[in-house]
């Protein structure tokens, strides 16, 4: 079975000066965790960006199922194969920890009739309690807002999960349950789940382990 | 479905921003709609008011141009007469006609309404200044009586009577041409001389007092304006209760008993005729025809366009000034609302940028954006709408009052300036009797600009109704929409531009 993303020669830079990425070559599969490790600056959450097809790329440089990234419908690339963990979560402040989730949900399926109850049931694995359910997002705690980010995520059954630093904000135990839930999407349910992280935890856990080093990717 | 239902939560959940939105949009919209409800009643008004009251048409005689032309050219000249009206208005092009025909009568037994101190009966020798020696009437106006008689050939064109200046109090108004001898006089008139319906009196030519008349009174008219009359330049002919009004044949009479060397001239004076065409754009062709017909080059084609002009000029400034008033609301409000879109949509960069790295499309940010606003703006159209319905008729009585206030102030500055004897252009002075042109005042041979100021009466047309019509309305969507879409395309261009992940880079 071929990679459901990967990168050839990737390079990358955002002013034509200095670059960031160099000549990444990189397959990702189905089913395993993929960790991305690297300092500050390393060029992880550049990556985490071109992989989301949040940044512009050139032809031939991602392809996802073997299509050109550059090629396809980044809007709908990003609401229905990929799920994307922002580093600071990039929730909606004016809308509750549901409609959040439930906004992902409409986008992925406008006439998904369980939007609700599948927001909640995955707000609830990933540990938000009952009485947060309709708080406004500035009224959570960030570690709370880092797991409402997680559930939107995987509101909707995309193939890869692209996740930056999703466990920064959590404590050791909560921090463990997640990695379980990402093991779990991969394993059980055959995502991809990309992570990057400074998290010790994570490596462990992770099935594969990259190094980003100065913009230069080692096993 | 679901940018809508996020564009109804966001205008809920944003009050404070939408609320600034809709105040400045029900302004607008306010502004919008009384000056489009004046512009089109206006504009309504002055259609309504064109058709009916179509250009009067009359012959005016240059008499300068007549005085000096050569003993043959004056042979050749030939006037106006009964049977040349009665041929030209029976065009096609004409709609209706009327005319008037007129002579100056004196008598022994009645005694002429004199409302000035200064004597003006024959045997009272007035100043040798105004007098001449033959009859002791103005110097240098011919052979003038004391009472004006006229006819209309259709006395539905008695402007007077019709305006309810004059009514009959007692008998009835002279009918057809068969009811011969018979008139009627002024209230004041009949006191004075203790004259009643049924009695009979006698006048005579002025120039011949062996040509007498014997009338019977069968009408008595009550001058409702009856303090504005007076003798100007001491001539009872001029003062209106001097008026007599008879039918044609009688006036007819008397022109043909007149018949001397200036009877041409006489009989020019005396015949005033008033043409309306179906369609004023041929008045063109009209002039032609008559032309064709024969009538004489010293006549000269006139209408009352300026007066129908003058009297809806207040209307008409109104008209121009809510046009004016459109536009620049329309300036501001598309350069306010474009700012506060802009602003916006700057405010909420976070939210776009979250929006679209979750795969919201560009077109999708921008309808949500756009349909917020219209929510908002649908609204305050209901609000602007309903109060721009209740305002429009008092901000427009307000506005047409000092419209008419400043023209009547300026007209009567004019009079001041020139000592009170009201001397004014043409057409400042508009008396609203559509015969008041030159060769055609059944009034007596007075021009506009010689008449007491009391004298003067414009009839501007002072009220205009205003109501909030279906066009308007549509009209007002249609402004609205070009307005929010407008205002909201700049905003959009912003939305295209962004990056999100720049966005959300920034803001981390």
């Amino acid at each position: 079975m071929g990679a459901i993303i990967q990168t050839k020669n990737l390079s990358f830079s955002y002013d034509n000066m200095h670059t960031v990425l160099k000549d990444i070559n990189l397959e990702f599969f189905s089913g395993k965790v993929y960790g991305i490790f690297g300092r500050s600056g390393a060029g992880k959450s550049t990556l985490l960006s071109l992989l989301a097809g949040l940044e512009t790329i050139n032809e031939n440089q991602i392809f996802y199922k073997d299509i050109d990234l550059s090629s396809l419908n980044l809007d709908r690339y990003r609401s229905h194969d990929i799920g994307i963990v922002f580093q600071s979560y990039n929730l909606l402040p004016q809308l509750t920890a549901v409609e959040n989730v439930c906004l992902s949900i409409e986008l992925n399926n406008p006439k998904n009739k369980d939007k609700i109850k599948k927001a909640k049931g995955l707000l609830r694995k990933v540990g938000i309690r009952e009485e947060l359910f309709n708080h406004k997002i500035l009224k959570l705690s960030g570690g709370e807002q880092q797991r409402v980010a997680i559930a939107r995520a995987l509101s909707y059954d995309a193939d890869i999960i692209l996740a930056d630093e999703p466990t920064g904000n959590l404590d050791p135990e909560t921090e463990e349950e997640i990695i379980k839930l990402f093991l779990n999407v991969a394993h059980k349910e055959n995502k991809c789940v990309i992570i990057i992280s400074h998290s010790r935890e994570v490596k462990k856990h992770v099935d594969v382990c990259y190094q980003l080093i100065n913009g230069r990717v080692t096993i | 479905m679901i940018i809508v239902k996020n564009a109804f939560r966001n205008m809920i959940r944003n009050k404070g921003r939408n609320l600034l939105i809709g105040i400045i949009i029900t302004i607008i919209t306010l502004c919008t709609c009384i000056a489009l409800a004046i512009h089109q009643a206006g504009s309504n008004l002055v259609q309504t008011y064109k058709e009916t009251n179509p250009l009067s048409i009359t012959f005016s005689l240059d008499m300068n141009e007549l005085r000096s032309a050569s003993d043959d050219e004056k042979n050749e000249f030939s006037s106006l007469t009964v049977e040349d009206v009665k041929n030209y208005g029976n065009s096609d092009l004409v709609k209706d006609y009327y005319y008037t025909i007129e002579a100056s009568l004196s008598s022994e037994e009645v005694d002429a309404v004199n409302d000035n101190v200064r004597p003006a009966k024959e045997n009272e020798n007035p100043p040798e200044d105004i007098v001449d020696e033959n009859n002791g009437h103005g110097k240098g106006m011919g052979n003038i009586g004391d009472f004006r008689i006229t006819a209309y050939s259709n006395f539905a064109y008695l402007n007077d009577f019709t305006d309810g200046n004059k009514k009959i109090v007692d008998g009835t108004m002279v009918s057809g041409d068969s009811d011969d001898n018979e008139i009627v006089i002024s209230e004041s008139l009949a006191e004075d001389n203790d004259i009643k319906v049924g009695d009979e009196v006698s006048f005579y030519l002025p120039e011949d007092e062996d040509t007498s008349y014997t009338f019977t009174v069968v009408g008595i008219f009550e001058d409702v304006n009856s303090d504005n009359t007076s003798n100007f330049m001491e001539m009872n002919a001029l003062n209106s209760s001097n008026q007599i009004y008879a039918n044609i044949t009688t006036v007819e009479q008397i022109l043909n008993d007149q018949g001397d060397d200036n009877s041409k001239l006489v009989a020019t004076n005396g015949l005033n005729a008033v043409f309306y065409l179906y369609n004023n754009d041929d008045l063109e062709q009209f002039e032609k025809e008559v032309q064709d017909k024969g009538l004489s080059t010293y006549y000269s084609v006139t209408t009352n366009e300026d007066e129908i002009s003058q009297q809806l000029q207040p209307i008409q400034n109104i008209v121009s000034f809510s046009i004016q008033f459109l536009i620049v609301i329309l300036i501001i409000g598309v350069v306010v609302l474009t700012i506060i879109n802009f602003l916006n949509i700057r405010d909420r960069k976070y939210e776009i940028g979250v929006l679209r790295a979750i795969g919201m499309s560009k077109l999708m940010v921008s309808t949500q954006l756009i349909l917020e606003i219209f929510f908002v703006a649908f609204i305050s159209l209901m609000i602007g709408t309903t109060s721009g319905t209740l305002l429009a008729q008092p901000v427009t009585n307000k506005v047409l009052e000092n419209e008419v206030a400043s023209y009547t102030e300026s007209v009567s500055n004019t009079q001041t300036n020139f000592g009170g004897n009201g001397f004014s252009r043409p057409s400042q002075d508009i008396s609203g009797n559509e015969n008041d042109t030159p060769g055609n005042r059944p009034d007596g041979d007075i021009p506009n600009n010689m008449k007491k100021p009391t004298q003067q009466v414009t009839n501007y047309v002072d009220s205009l109704t205003v109501h909030i019509s279906v066009i308007t309305i549509i009209e007002l969507l249609d402004i609205s929409l070009l307005l929010i879409v407008g205002s909201s395309i700049v905003a959009c261009l912003f939305v295209n531009k962004y990056n999100p992940n720049a966005i959300l880079q920034n803001r981390n």
